[in-house]
């Protein structure tokens, strides 16, 4: 993380967009109870909370999605009444969502000016060269290629897609951006590439709400936090006088220790020295994404891969479990030889994954919560060709009360569980596979706090018992904490590999010296400080 | 509207027995096609002259074969998340396939067993294509229809097929027990794919994969097999179902089958099965399908010109998917316990 | 190619640093592409084999014959480019040619008579899309759906009886019968004339942007403040005109409506749409390329009349186009995108 320049914060007098005491309810939950806000011209402004805290209900009501049922916004001093998104635009304010709210069959310049085209006077006609020319004074501004806008969006990557909604925003002339988790889909490098272009637009005198699950990001960017928790507002303060753990703590609303400690591994249980091999890797190939990859992991042991979004590091994972095919290389999984042509098969030989995604890759909406956890191993429930289905029942019971998954019924569906109940119940899936190695990808994504403590429970409980785990994982102190051993993967290859001795998690230092370890294999990059 | 609505506030005012009851029963997929079959059989008891002699209601019954078989392989599809639109000219290559083997001195099982190769072959050739070339079902299966039709008419445009061969003919002509063949060959299909999507692993493995295939996928369903498997029992059913009505006719000619798969789409429709997939029932397709036989049926009793049948269905179709989405966002309003 | 030609002429001169050959990329990176150079294959073999194809005679014989299948490929084009279906093009295309046929039989002037049509296309269209922006039925359930009732309709009114006894001097011009400009019929013209106005709104006005928008990605459209089921609505109701002017025009051409006219329409139409790379995914489709699947169609069966071929044959050789259309369509597109990457 470069430090940034300094920059001139407006007075506080300044007010751009005042948020006060605003309620809004759904139906059986008050999503928002009482929550102010405050922004002033030309900062950012990152606001922050658990899933839950009423983020997302907030950012719907600046950009005219849902209407307040109590409480007032002012935007430069006056009060309002957001109607929906275009008179929301026509304020000044422009959200970037989560998802992507491009339209990928369109040109780059097509989506800037999506709903508002320059025309040529009094007729539908499209003035196409004075949109063109805007797009590309802006798209030249955030060092595009203009060849990029003679494409359609669905071409290009991850952060020139993330580029071109801000532009969109700016094209608007707004005056406050609100980004939803901007940098979530991104590789880390695009990632400081994107926080860069967010410190341009502060500099264009433009104010910024950030909306971010990463903590780490805000320092260097933000100017002001503000820390909302069950729909209320908690505190704001200006990024100088704050800390990490001063955000989790008013997040949570309670004192916990940094999360590496939760998913230490306890000192009383190291690694045995002799635990055999439970899965070797070796040479894994697959031309174009993964090159010559070998790794082992010991019974009790949690194996990290780290690297940068994009590095191969879920790549790695399809690989060993057979969701994509290989072209050179081994996997061994207790002395068997097992190249696996399809998920399904590494299943059978004890290897499954937690995906990534959970929504998209993860459950299977629309099934219970029952068939969720039965649906990879049926065979383990049938009788002939027949289902059991008490015997499905009795398993899934037997899960809900084990894990402790917060459902009304197993007969509930799974999408109306929360991110970490699901989570639990996918973990459910791979534990009734009865698996000798399991593969976690990003263990921790968009679930709360302390489904988190949780999880890494899980995960350890599972080590105990003699089995390995593949902890993938983009959150550094997460990936430190669980392993044992961390494996670095950078454009497809191994870049390196390193223990994490017991108990490193307790030492600030030493910590800061392993993230800077694996920062300097996933980068290529010696210049870490 | 008024459906959708008078059960929550039974509920809401009265949790008793009788609100919880009418939840239980909606919850039975199938119900609300079973009422409206029902109601139409007692309208047309009522109303239609001879709707209610054997040979009428057994007339109905064979009349509804095909379309139930169809639908049965059309509600495998469905709940796997494709669609298959070849199945109507499946239908005529195989009963033009298996008349024309029987016509060559081929014993009949065999030629049977060649219609209904004919169908799976079918079935394969669209599922390569839509798994391997990764081509949209809609798309594949229409060009598999005009493909399959133009054949069937290069097979039976220079001469049409005929039969007099009375083992062929007994397969819908012939009863067991005063039961039409038939009818217990379709009854036989009801069973095994009723049971084979409730009841078995792969079964739920159609649903799971209709809901969402990547999560299955990586969950250690074998997504491929399912979907080869659900296009291969829709052609093979379809099969089936063109050899039941060739022996009917005791002939193919080149239109046989036309149309059919419109109206299996529709059965299953009516039945429940949604076309986004993951979700429907045989049970349901049946009832839809018998519903739709029984319609035409007393129309025709009722000497109403035939084609407010093409109408009704029409509405019925739109109805039962209006009806289907009240019915599940009540339920998942308020799941049960 | 008006439009398409000037929007090149255009980027060229915006990026006049690009090389030669990007051009010739980018047009294979348009929808249709494929299925052009196939055509233009087609042609040519077809040429070798009886020259007789290529005659001037014959190549607007083949035009004046594929415009019945052309404009309803123009309405299923639009509702597929926003992410719909339309199975009811046939059905109201005869049942918009019964009603014409029959206002006219019975003394009704002709241009009330065609009004009295394209309003009922429109009609019937509007209910297809408000049944599915509205109630939420999707769009292959109610277009089906519709197929049935309007085509039972047409039967039950007219109680299967050809309607005959409407044609007239202009008719037999309208439908075709008559040529008034060299060989060129009066529904070719009309088409021409369609596909100018309808590419020329698609790629020249901001309707067509929030067309291809509500395909690509409703949600994004929404957000810019276009309402996706209006326009979905709007492609419904286009479909159902376009489907009434075929009606219309090909009652002339028939000189007698049967109550069966246009059935099985739809599939042809939406083989040639999607033929001419508009992609059932929705955001993505092209007039010229309707025209050229239209014109593959019918080439086909040119050449299956002209070659003597036994005319069984069309229905495998167009269900295999189908098949191979998209994967020609898709090599293509991979190829333009591969040139493209590699910069």
């Amino acid at each position: 993380m470069q430090s940034s320049p300094p920059h001139p914060v407006a007075p506080p007098g300044d007010v751009l967009v005042h948020v006060d005491k605003v309620i809004k309810r759904f139906p059986g939950v008050l999503a928002l109870d009482g929550a102010t806000l405050e922004i002033r011209r030309g900062e950012v402004h990152a606001l922050l909370g658990e899933n839950g805290a009423g983020k997302s209900t907030l950012i719907k009501l600046l950009s005219g999605v849902y209407q307040p049922d109590g409480g007032s916004i002012q935007v430069r001093g006056e009060n309002v009444r957001i109607t929906d998104p275009r008179h929301a635009q026509a304020l000044g304010i422009t959200t970037i969502y989560q998802e992507h709210t491009l339209a990928p069959d369109l040109s780059p310049v097509e989506n800037v000016f999506l709903g508002r085209e320059v025309r040529r006077a009094g007729s539908p006609l499209l003035n196409e060269p004075a949109m063109r020319a805007r797009a590309r004074q802006l798209w030249g501004e955030f060092g595009g290629h203009p060849e990029d806008l003679g494409r359609s969006v669905g071409q290009l990557g991850g952060l020139k897609q993330r580029l071109i909604e801000i532009i969109k925003a700016l094209a608007y002339d707004a005056q406050l951006v609100i980004m939803d988790e901007p940098t979530a889909a991104l590789p880390d490098g695009e990632r400081a590439n994107l926080l860069d272009h967010i410190r341009k637009m502060r500099a264009g005198g433009v104010s910024v709400l950030l909306v971010t699950h990463r903590l780490e990001e805000l320092f260097g960017v933000v100017d002001r936090v503000t820390v909302f928790r069950d729909g209320r507002w908690v505190a704001t303060m200006p990024i100088t006088e704050t800390s990490i753990d001063d955000i989790i703590r008013k997040m949570v609303g309670r004192e916990v220790g940094s999360m590496a400690a939760a998913a230490a591994r306890p000192k009383e249980l190291p690694l045995a020295d002799d635990a055999p091999d439970v899965l070797r890797v070796k040479g894994l190939t697959r031309r174009g994404v993964l090159q010559d990859v070998s790794l082992t992991v010991r019974s009790g042991e949690i194996v990290g891969i780290g690297g940068l979004a994009g590095s191969g590091r879920t790549e790695v994972a399809r690989a060993i479990i057979g969701a994509d095919p290989l072209d050179a290389g081994e996997v061994w999984i207790r002395d068997k030889k097992g190249n696996y042509k399809s998920p399904a098969d590494a299943m059978r030989a004890g290897l499954v994954l937690v995906p990534e995604e959970r929504k998209i890759l993860g459950i299977v909406g629309g099934f219970s919560v029952a068939r969720n956890i039965t649906v990879g191993a049926l065979q383990k429930i049938t009788a002939g060709p027949f289902l059991q289905v008490q015997r499905e029942e009795a398993v899934a019971r037997n899960y809900v009360k084990e894990l402790r998954i917060k459902t009304r019924s197993t007969g509930e569906f799974i999408e109306n569980l929360s991110g970490g109940n699901q989570q639990k119940v996918l973990f459910a899936r791979v534990l009734f596979a009865e698996p000798n190695l399991i593969i976690v990808d990003e263990p921790t994504q968009g679930i709360d706090v302390g489904a988190k403590v949780e999880v890494y429970r899980m995960i350890r409980e599972f080590v105990a018992k003699g089995g390995g785990a593949i902890v993938i994982s983009s959150d550094l102190p997460e990936l430190l904490g669980l392993s044992d051993r961390v494996v670095v993967m950078r454009e497809g290859a191994k870049a390196g590999e390193f223990p994490v001795p017991l108990g490193s998690v307790h030492s600030a230092a030493r910590m800061d010296q392993l993230q800077n370890q694996v920062m300097q294999l996933a980068t290529g990059s010696s210049r870490v400080n | 509207m008024s459906i959708s609505s008078q059960p929550e506030i039974s509920v809401n005012t009265n949790p008793g027995r009788r609100a919880v009851s009418v939840r239980k029963l909606l919850e039975i997929e199938g119900a609300t096609v079973f009422a409206a079959l029902i109601l139409l059989v007692a309208f047309s008891s009522a109303f239609a002259p001879g709707f209610l002699s054997p040979g009428n209601l057994t007339n109905v019954l064979v009349q509804s074969v095909f379309v139930v078989i169809l639908g049965i392989g059309m509600t495998f599809v469905l709940v796997a998340g494709g669609i298959d639109l070849s199945v109507g000219s499946t239908m005529g290559l195989a009963a033009a396939l298996t008349i024309y083997s029987i016509n060559h001195a081929i014993p009949v099982p065999l030629a049977i067993l060649i219609g209904l190769a004919s169908g799976a072959a079918v079935g394969l050739f669209n599922s390569y294509f839509i798994m391997v070339l990764k081509m949209a079902d809609f798309i594949v299966t229409l060009g598999t229809l005009s493909l399959v039709r133009g054949i069937v008419e290069l097979m039976t445009a220079n001469s049409r097929l005929t039969t007099q061969s009375e083992a062929f003919g007994f397969l819908t002509g012939g009863t067991i027990l005063g039961v039409p063949m038939a009818v217990l060959l379709a009854a036989a299909v009801v069973v095994g794919g009723g049971l084979t999507l409730a009841k078995t692993a792969m079964g739920r493995r159609t649903y799971a994969v209709g809901l969402n295939a990547a999560s299955s996928y990586l969950a250690g369903v074998r997504v491929r097999r399912v979907r080869v498997g659900v296009y291969v029992a829709s052609g093979t059913l379809a099969a089936l179902a063109g050899i039941l009505l060739g022996s009917r006719l005791s002939s193919a000619h080149p239109a046989l089958g036309t149309g059919y798969e419109l109206t299996a789409i529709a059965a299953a429709a009516i039945g429940g099965t949604s076309l986004a997939g993951g979700r429907g029932s045989v049970l349901g397709t049946i009832l839809g399908a018998l519903l739709l036989g029984v319609l035409q049926n007393s129309l025709s009793l009722l000497q109403v010109n035939a084609f407010w049948f093409q109408i009704i269905t029409g509405l019925m179709i739109v109805a039962a998917v209006l009806l289907d989405g009240a019915i599940r966002r009540m339920l998942r309003a308020r799941p049960s316990q | 190619m008006g439009a398409e030609t000037a929007t090149l002429e255009n980027s060229r001169q915006a990026t006049s640093t690009r090389p030669p050959l990007q051009g010739a990329r980018a047009m294979l990176g348009r929808p249709g592409a494929g299925i052009f150079i196939f055509l233009v294959v087609l042609l040519i073999v077809m040429g070798f084999w009886s020259p007789v194809i290529l005659g001037t005679g014959n190549l607007i014989g083949i035009l004046n014959q594929m415009v019945f299948i052309l404009i309803p490929t123009f309405g299923l084009t639009l509702v597929i480019i926003a992410g719909g279906l339309d199975l009811s093009v046939g059905s109201v295309l005869g049942l918009t040619g019964g009603i014409a046929a029959y206002l006219i039989a019975h003394g009704t002037s002709m241009p009330v008579a065609f009004a009295g049509a394209i309003l009922c296309g429109a009609a019937i269209g509007l209910v297809n899309g408000l049944v599915i922006t509205r109630l939420r039925v999707p769009d292959f359930v109610a277009t089906l759906a519709m197929l049935g009732v309007v085509r039972g309709a047409l039967y039950v009114w007219t109680h299967a009886v050809p309607i005959r006894n409407y044609m007239s001097k202009p008719y037999f011009v309208i439908g075709g019968l008559r040529m008034v400009l060299w060989k060129v019929s009066v529904p070719l013209m009309v088409a021409l004339v369609l596909l100018l106005i309808l590419a020329f709104i698609l790629r020249r006005t901001h309707y067509g942007v929030h067309l291809r928008a509500t395909g690509s990605n409703p949600d994004a459209a929404k957000l810019s403040g276009i309402n996706p089921d209006q326009v979905k609505v709007v492609t419904y109701i286009a479909s159902g005109v376009l489907a009434a002017i075929t009606g219309i025009l090909l009652a002339g051409r028939l000189t007698t409506v049967h109550p069966d006219m246009g059935s099985g329409y739809e599939l042809n139409a939406i083989a040639a749409a999607v033929m001419g790379g508009a992609a059932l995914s929705g955001g993505r489709g092209s007039f010229y390329g309707a025209l050229i699947g239209a014109v593959t169609l019918t080439v086909i069966q040119n050449a299956i009349n002209i070659l003597n071929i036994d005319p069984n044959w069309e229905h495998v050789i167009i269900g295999a186009i189908i098949l191979f259309a998209v994967l020609i369509d898709r090599g293509a597109l991979a190829l333009a995108g591969r040139q493209a990457s590699a910069h």
